[in-house]
């Protein structure tokens, strides 16, 4: 069941906010920091789990970003703080490592993408879960689960799923 | 660190790393013997005997603060009142002429008497033997005050002894912890031991037995509540401090919370889980949760706020991360 749907956030983004508090005590700060006729942006404040807690995972600031036309039908999540290696992030647009994180394959078959009927809160905790897999490697781990490989297939065919329990 | 250990195995790790090494508490043992035999051959005293944490085992390592008492030569009715000033400093001065090197002081229940910062120190309690009580000195008031102690040692090791296996006296040595690093020491230890006694009277698991303690501490602590030594004698919620022992029930109710979470998620298999809870509650001394375990549950349809709010868990299914 899902909670917050789309027209929650680009309608009642400061809604959202509360809501996600609520829902998620992960979520331990949450703004609207643009709401307009385009755009809907949102910074949140996420603190790990106690047990990475115990680790020295420290809160992560993170913005998430929904425009409201149709070239972007999913919200993009960008994360601020100091530069860090990333291992599963877009690169912005000037080609800086600044982009959106990459948090799933598009070529992948639905149930392992997400999209809006999932719930946006269910968004919120893959990007939770995709920073704190991110502060692992940076701890010299390996990513815990399949990822896809960088880039495109030159045949123009998806990355084959390996993992034979999916 | 990456081990994964259930919650037993990291109360064990922590056991361990709180228990007095057996060489030096062999050595304090032997010191002991020692300063018995000394102030004997210089005829102050018929015997002498350990008391207090180290001789009840409920003693946080490190070894710092040993408790003894000397029995001096005479008949309790030369405890009288005007006397126990010159008694104790009878002891001292003998110290003073034997350890010329060590800090040796009168305080009001003992004569202290310190090998260095950096190892033990003895407080050497003088008194008259009642047979079983006995009669200490009170120095403040040139005065005795009888003590049962050896009452309390007895209870403490037949509790232990009924509990199987130093779980009492290891549960003990947590909830000490515990106070020691939430509460900066101001809950003394005998209180502790007070609230593990009304609480555990029989094997436990060890997560249990130390919720059990700060469940026992927090109805103790409460405005309105009272409890005594595990004797039963001596009142002991009346020596606190009306700040500390606010602070205390606030610390002790925040853990008992924590605690019944923490053995829930061990009930539920949820290990990590309840170590990292474990973890908050008594600090570095206890074994960290497995960091890479707790990624992996993220991916494994566990919540990421499970540990702190069960009900408010939020899932997601896998996805594979990915870049252009």
């Amino acid at each position: 069941m899902s909670y917050i749907t789309y027209a929650d956030v680009v309608g009642k983004p400061h809604d959202t906010c509360r809501a996600l508090r609520l829902i998620m005590p992960s979520v331990v700060g949450s703004v609207v920091t643009d709401w307009s006729s385009a755009v809907v942006k949102l910074d949140l404040q996420l603190q790990p789990p106690l047990e990475l807690q115990a680790h020295g995972y420290q809160v992560e600031q993170i913005r998430i970003v929904q425009r409201r036309d149709a070239t972007q039908p999913v919200p993009e999540a960008f994360p601020s703080g100091s530069a860090r290696s990333w291992l599963h992030r877009n690169p912005g647009a000037d080609g800086s490592p600044g982009g959106a994180l990459c948090l799933w394959y598009p070529e992948d078959p639905p149930r392992l993408c997400w999209d809006w009927s999932h719930g946006f809160e269910r968004f919120v905790f893959l990007v939770q879960r995709h920073l704190e897999t991110e502060e692992l490697v940076r701890r010299g781990n390996p990513w815990p689960v399949e990822d896809a490989p960088h880039g495109h297939r030159l045949d123009g065919k998806p990355h084959p799923i390996l993992c034979a329990r999916r | 660190m990456n081990t994964k250990l259930t919650v037993d195995q990291a109360f064990k790790e922590l056991h361990e790393s709180l228990r007095l090494v057996p060489a030096e508490r062999k050595k304090a043992e032997d010191v002991h013997n020692t300063i018995t035999d000394q102030l004997r051959a210089a005829g102050l005293i018929d015997g002498a005997f350990l008391q207090g944490s180290f001789k009840r085992r409920t003693m946080l390592a490190p070894l710092r603060d040993v408790d003894k008492v000397v029995l001096l030569r005479g008949e309790p009715g030369e405890a009288t009142p005007g006397t126990a000033v010159t008694a104790a400093n009878r002891i001292a001065d003998e110290l003073r002429r034997l350890y010329p090197k060590f800090d040796v002081t009168v305080g009001k229940h003992c004569v202290n008497l310190d090998f260095g910062e950096h190892t033990f120190a003895f407080d050497i309690v003088p008194a008259y033997d009642l047979g079983d009580d006995i009669l200490i000195v009170n120095t403040e008031a040139d005065d005795w005050q009888e003590s049962n102690t050896r009452t309390l040692i007895r209870i403490i090791k037949t509790r232990n002894d009924d509990c199987g296996l130093d779980m009492f006296v290891e549960a003990v040595r947590a909830g000490k912890l515990f106070v020691r690093e939430n509460l900066d020491g101001c809950v003394p230890g005998l209180h502790v031991e007070s609230f593990a006694y009304t609480a555990i009277v029989s094997e436990m698991a060890p997560d249990e037995a130390l919720q059990a303690i700060f469940d026992a501490g927090v109805t103790g602590l409460q405005s309105g509540g009272s409890y005594t030594d595990p004797t039963g004698v001596d009142r002991l919620d009346t020596r606190l401090d009306p700040t500390d022992r606010q602070a205390a029930y606030d610390a002790f109710l925040s853990a008992a919370a924590l605690a019944k979470q923490a053995v829930n998620e061990r009930q539920a298999g949820n290990h990590n889980a309840a170590i990292a809870i474990w973890y908050k509650i008594l600090g570095s001394d206890f074994p960290k949760p497995n960091e890479r375990e707790a990624v992996s549950a993220l991916w494994e349809g566990h919540g990421i706020s499970r540990v702190v709010t069960p009900a408010a868990t939020v899932r997601a299914a896998p996805t594979r991360a990915w870049r252009p």
